[in-house]
């Protein structure tokens, strides 16, 4: 949870590695890749439809059994199924959010470090500003005061998670233009855009890469959390964090009602947390001269 | 900190709803009632002079009035700080301290069975999300080992001084050990990391090739590598505070957090722009102590960190 | 010695206040006992999700405090447990020992106990009386309770023990609305401060009433303490402390009933009843509300109150949503056996006659068919109805607060698929919800009514002129029903009038009345309760009692010392 882009920092900068995935990203990879699968599969693979109250007396909490995996809700709604149409919910979520904050964060900071002096100071100190505020504060009063539907909910993850993004992709862009080739470059009348794409960029996605999946980590606990405190995901629209909201009142007897999405968190959390710290080891090694 | 509470004020009356709007809890408010309730706390003024009022008792150091607990922001913010700042305090401490022990711990030890446990435990604890932790730890530990929530047993109150103390100390530890573990697997990896580089360093090399015990190599490699882990204290701090939200609100711990989730709750917007505020305040008041930290700890970065 | 309770960790509490008790608290347990009849003693711990704002009377607008000023203050005069309003049949007398009609029914003296005293000594006068009135319909305090009052023309003060009420009109329940609204309020501490400054006033967050428990402490956001009046006229209260903890999580304050933390939880939800009727230390206890389910529609446009609804404006369309929904089985499914199908606008305890009242059916077959023949139609291959393009599509609005709201829009949203209509829910914050309500700004909305005893709040939920009425439902045939039922004085006319006005608001489905909560209260076993009036459980709340051979630990605390 507490990871943030800032700790990608310690990702070193070199191109990315063309001979292949290596062994220590196959199972991070194939992890996430699995979630990734299995959300967007839900409406082939669930038992039954997420919104189909299957009987509301009879089957209303009922344990988990053969015929239902995961237990069925207080609705009688099936968990399972539920389990996993929140996957999509809570995974692109999660995603879409930490895309719009990579864009937001990496045009701020490139914007900052080619324009440099005065505007460089000016959008330091903003963004200096804007990190005083802890994020869950300013999500909270925003998901409590807003009702907010989940394009809103992606917009407001997107919008405040990119202030480390924008650090970063500063301090990577500064670095790379103080460099020779740059530098000759721009004698030569290159222009700034020019240089950006063809020679800085490349240079950043494996910052970034480490940055987005441990970006996705976070975002993906901060949305369960928004969500279990009742400002996230809102009915009938199901996340992970919302089920376990709805299980929480029942936390002692209907136990799979928490267990199951809390486990399905967990999953996706560490699996991005995995793939994240896997890509920075892949990337500082591969910057050790040979 | 002036932005920042001036964005909570314009976002807290842009929203829809006002402390009065709660037909719950305003069941049989007739509409001139209402207005007239609305009147007396300013609340039908032009927005710009409502804020221009606000700006202006901020400044002689009025935080308002709270509506939902009926006395001024200043009393409520005066009984919760203490709460919120004593329990992050207890949390940050022990985040560090256990962090750092099992962080030096493993960083001595890459790559043994001990050190890959432990791994997998700090990242399985960093990834948790904080409220599945509390409640995890709710209910696996209450209530029959420690109380469920509060802040006191009701009855204690009544009682001589340890016998509170000591209630109180029963009350505290859940909340401290659900955010001093989230701190300490976030520690712990730092330190980890930190210990092994150190011991790779010439300078460790060369103090065992002179023949000086493990124990005082360990003692040069801890101090060593403590700074890094102590710049972390200025990023801890934010993020246990938002934990402090989460574990406030499931161990009904009476602070911050919980007025914060309470006063959202109903539009309180005094407390919440107080809160805001002093949240804010706290966040810089960590990096700041943080900074002072590391200048203690190595006189090297001494004013060069400002700089940074 | 201390008796000690089943789990371990009460253990652990008693040997630290073994310790403790007889250093700190003076005995004061022990001491009581020699003076003050066997049964009195004992604390209880309510614990309650709700803190309340304000404990001055006139501003209680939520349930939060009632039970805490109904501990410290008195009325005029008690309503009796079938809750009649009409005369003063059942009343019993509180603060007034006695009372007299005029014989033109249009005043009512109320003579005071002599005896009766505030809790700082001083003496109750009939200015305290007429001063509470005064305080009551202000402008400036802004009580809610001012519009009920309507018919008190004004107080006077005959000598210094008896205070006259004067009417406007005369009702058959004059009587109910001079002595159910108001706690009186001590004239000789509120006078000087002044009008304006008065809901601000320390005295708001610690009162000093008439009541047998007085006010003792207030942690805010932790608890709050009442203690017994020994001093009382009509007799100390029986248990020595009741102690109000707000836990604001349901889920932390159901644990704590169930840890043995706590001795009374009203709000326990009915998913955590099998647990509560397995612990060991807890009784449940039926307790009749006057609370009844709603799905309010907005019988205007949305925003717009002048301008008919394009969906909920024609009958047909509400009773066939009714008739769709199989509010049964929702509320098996809500409350399990501890709720039932609303009747109509009011809850079973308050309809003269259940039998009489002809109900709506569960059919969606015929609910199909009506919603045809109003011309929503469902297209062929289509699972929305549409009329003229338009589609049968509508919002429902629930509070985050209350989880049978919720799953009451969950359920309904189902369940009105089935017949192709598409209901989106919203789950909202309270303020927010009211917002949108207030400006009218809404489709519908699953709400939960108080009633009065009398029915009478339907003058201002269901009256065409109504403050409350939120779905902007206007009938002349019901408000001449209303009207002619509320000036009933004879008991077999007024039940007949009474069945006609809620036969009209069945007939009309303003809002389709969906469920009656009768979930019972959790107590711990040691505590003898005394009846629970539907109106309110803490009515009698000074009789109840703690018995002496179950005593546990937090029973020796006793009145408190010094601190």
């Amino acid at each position: 949870m507490i990871a943030d882009a800032s700790s990608a920092a310690q990702a070193v900068h070199a191109p990315a590695s063309r001979r292949g995935v290596p062994r220590s990203l196959v199972a991070p990879l194939a992890l996430v890749g699995v979630l990734a699968l299995l959300a967007v599969a839900a409406p082939w693979i669930a038992p039954q439809d997420p919104r189909v109250q299957l009987e509301i007396v009879a089957l209303k909490y009922h344990a988990p059994s053969l015929a239902f995996p995961f237990g069925t809700d207080g609705a009688s709604r099936d968990v399972l199924t539920r389990v996993l149409y929140g996957a999509r919910v809570s995974l692109s979520v999660a995603s879409i959010a930490v895309l719009v904050s990579l864009c937001v964060g990496s045009c701020y900071g490139a914007v900052a470090a080619v324009a440099g002096g005065r505007i460089d100071q000016l959008l330091m100190r903003a963004l200096d500003v804007a990190l005083s505020l802890p994020r869950m504060l300013v999500l909270l009063v925003v998901g409590a005061l807003w009702d907010l539907d989940v394009r809103g909910l992606v917009l407001l993850l997107g919008l405040t998670g990119w202030y480390g993004v924008a650090r970063l992709v500063r301090g990577e862009v500064q670095q790379q233009l103080a460099r020779d080739y740059l530098l000759s470059a721009r004698a030569t009348g290159v222009s700034s855009w020019r240089m950006l794409t063809r020679h800085v960029l490349p240079h950043l996605l494996p910052v970034l890469s480490v940055a987005a999946s441990i970006g996705v980590a976070s975002t993906i606990s901060l949305e369960a959390g928004l969500s279990f405190l009742g400002f996230g995901a809102r009915e009938p629209t199901a996340s992970w964090g919302s089920i376990m909201r709805d299980g929480y009142s029942v936390l002692r007897s209907a136990w799979w009602l928490t267990l199951f999405p809390g486990l399905a968190t967990l999953t996706a959390v560490v699996a991005c947390n995995w793939l994240g710290d896997a890509l920075r080891d892949v990337f500082a090694a591969e910057q050790v001269p040979a | 900190m002036f932005v920042a509470a001036s964005a909570a004020f314009a976002l807290l009356h842009a929203a829809p709803g006002d402390p009065y709007s709660d037909l719950d809890r305003y069941q049989f408010m007739s509409a001139d009632v209402r207005e007239a309730q609305r009147a007396r706390r300013g609340l039908d003024l032009p927005l710009r002079q409502q804020y221009a009022r606000w700006i202006g008792s901020l400044v002689r150091g009025d935080l308002g009035w709270s509506t939902l607990e009926q006395r001024a922001v200043r009393d409520v913010i005066r009984d919760a700080l203490p709460r919120t700042v004593g329990l992050m305090t207890l949390a940050l401490i022990g985040s560090l301290v256990i962090g750092i022990a099992i962080g030096a711990w493993q960083g001595t030890r890459t790559g043994s069975v001990g050190d890959r446990m432990l791994s997998l435990l700090a990242m399985l604890l960093y990834s948790i999300p904080e409220f599945a932790l509390a409640a995890t730890l709710m209910l696996l530990l209450t209530p029959w080992l420690l109380p469920v929530g509060g802040i006191m047993t009701e009855g204690f109150e009544q009682l001589a001084w340890p016998a509170r103390a000591w209630n109180v100390a029963q009350h505290l530890v859940l909340p401290w050990l659900s955010l001093s573990l989230i701190g300490a697997a976030v520690v712990a990896r730092y330190q980890r990391s930190a210990t092994r580089d150190v011991f790779r360093q010439p300078f460790i090399q060369t103090a065992r090739a002179k023949g000086l015990g493990v124990g005082a190599v360990r003692w040069h490699a801890m101090r060593a590598s403590l700074l890094p882990v102590i710049a972390l204290t200025g990023m801890l701090f934010p993020s246990l505070l938002t934990g402090a939200v989460f574990v406030e609100q499931i161990f009904n711990w009476p602070g911050m957090g919980l007025q914060l989730l309470r006063g959202l709750d109903q539009h309180d917007y005094d407390l919440v722009t107080s809160l805001v505020l002093g949240i804010a305040a706290l966040t810089i008041l960590g990096s700041l102590i943080a900074d002072l930290l590391r200048d203690l700890a190595d006189p090297r970065v001494r004013s060069a960190v400002r700089a940074d | 010695m201390i008796r000690a309770v089943s789990s371990a960790r009460s253990r652990t509490i008693a040997t630290v206040l073994l310790l403790a008790v007889c250093g700190a608290v003076s005995c004061g347990g022990e001491q009581g006992e020699n003076v003050t009849p066997l049964n009195s003693g004992g604390t209880m711990i309510v614990v309650q999700p709700e803190e309340p704002t304000t404990l001055f009377p006139p501003l209680l607008t939520s349930s939060a405090g009632l039970g805490i000023v109904n501990g410290i203050f008195d009325r005029l005069a008690e309503i009796g447990p079938e809750l009649n309003v009409s005369g003063d049949r059942g009343f019993t007398p509180r603060l007034a020992s006695a009372w007299q009609w005029a014989s033109d029914s249009l005043s009512i003296a109320f003579t005071l106990d002599d005896k009766a005293r505030w809790h700082d000594g001083a003496p109750v006068r009939a200015d305290d009386v007429r001063f509470t009135f005064g305080v009551y319909t202000a402008d400036v305090i802004g009580s809610d309770l001012k519009s009920v009052l309507g018919n008190i023309d004004s107080v006077s003060v005959r000598d210094s023990v008896t205070a006259v009420f004067w009417f406007k009109r005369r009702m058959p329940h004059q009587f109910f609305e001079a002595t159910y609204h108001m706690y009186i309020l001590p004239s000789h501490l509120l006078a000087s401060i002044g009008m304006d400054k008065l809901t601000d006033a320390p005295f708001a967050t610690a009162p000093v009433g008439t009541g047998r428990f007085r006010f003792a402490s207030w942690e805010r956001g932790v608890r709050l303490d009442v203690i017994a009046d020994t001093a009382n006229a009509r007799g100390r209260a029986n248990l020595d402390r009741v102690i109000w903890s707000f836990v604001k999580d349901y889920g932390t304050a159901t644990v704590k009933l169930f840890a043995g933390e706590a001795d009374f939880y009203e709000a326990i939800r009915p998913e955590n009843i099998p647990e509560a009727a397995r612990s060991t230390n807890l009784r449940l206890q039926p307790a009749p509300t006057l609370q009844y389910g709603l799905l309010v529609f907005n019988l205007g446009a949305r925003g717009d109150s002048t301008v008919p609804n394009p969906i909920f404006s024609d009958v047909r369309v509400r009773r066939a949503l009714a008739m769709a929904l199989d509010r049964v089985k929702m509320a098996r499914n809500v409350f399990d056996t501890l709720g039932a199908v609303s009747l109509a606008a009011a809850p079973r305890a308050l309809i003269p006659d259940t039998v009489a009242l002809r109900q709506l059916p569960y059919d969606p077959v015929a609910a199909r068919a009506l919603l045809d023949s109003a011309g929503w139609v469902l297209a062929a291959g289509d699972s929305v109805r549409t009329r003229d393009g338009v589609r049968l599509t509508f919002e429902v609005l629930a509070p985050q607060s209350s989880l049978a709201r919720q799953r009451y829009a969950t359920l309904l949203q189902e369940q009105l698929r089935g017949v192709g209509v598409e209901v989106r829910t919203r789950i909202m914050a309270g303020p927010a919800i009211g917002a949108q309500v207030m400006a009218l700004n809404f489709d519908a909305f699953v709400w939960v009514w108080g009633s009065t005893p009398g029915r009478l709040g339907m003058v201002q939920t269901w009256g065409s002129r109504g403050s409350q009425n939120m779905g902007a439902y206007r009938s002349r045939a019901f408000d001449a029903l209303l009207d002619s039922a509320l000036v009933a004085f004879d008991d077999a006319e007024s039940k007949r009038l009474w069945t006609a006005t809620l036969q009209q608001l069945i007939d009309d489905q303003p809002a389709i009345f969906l469920y009656e909560p009768q979930t019972p209260v959790a107590v711990h076993k040691r505590i003898r309760t005394a009846p629970l009036r539907p109106d309110a459980w803490y009515a009698n709340l000074a009789d109840w009692s703690i018995d002496p051979a179950q005593r546990i630990d937090r029973d020796r605390i006793g009145l408190g010392g010094p601190r």
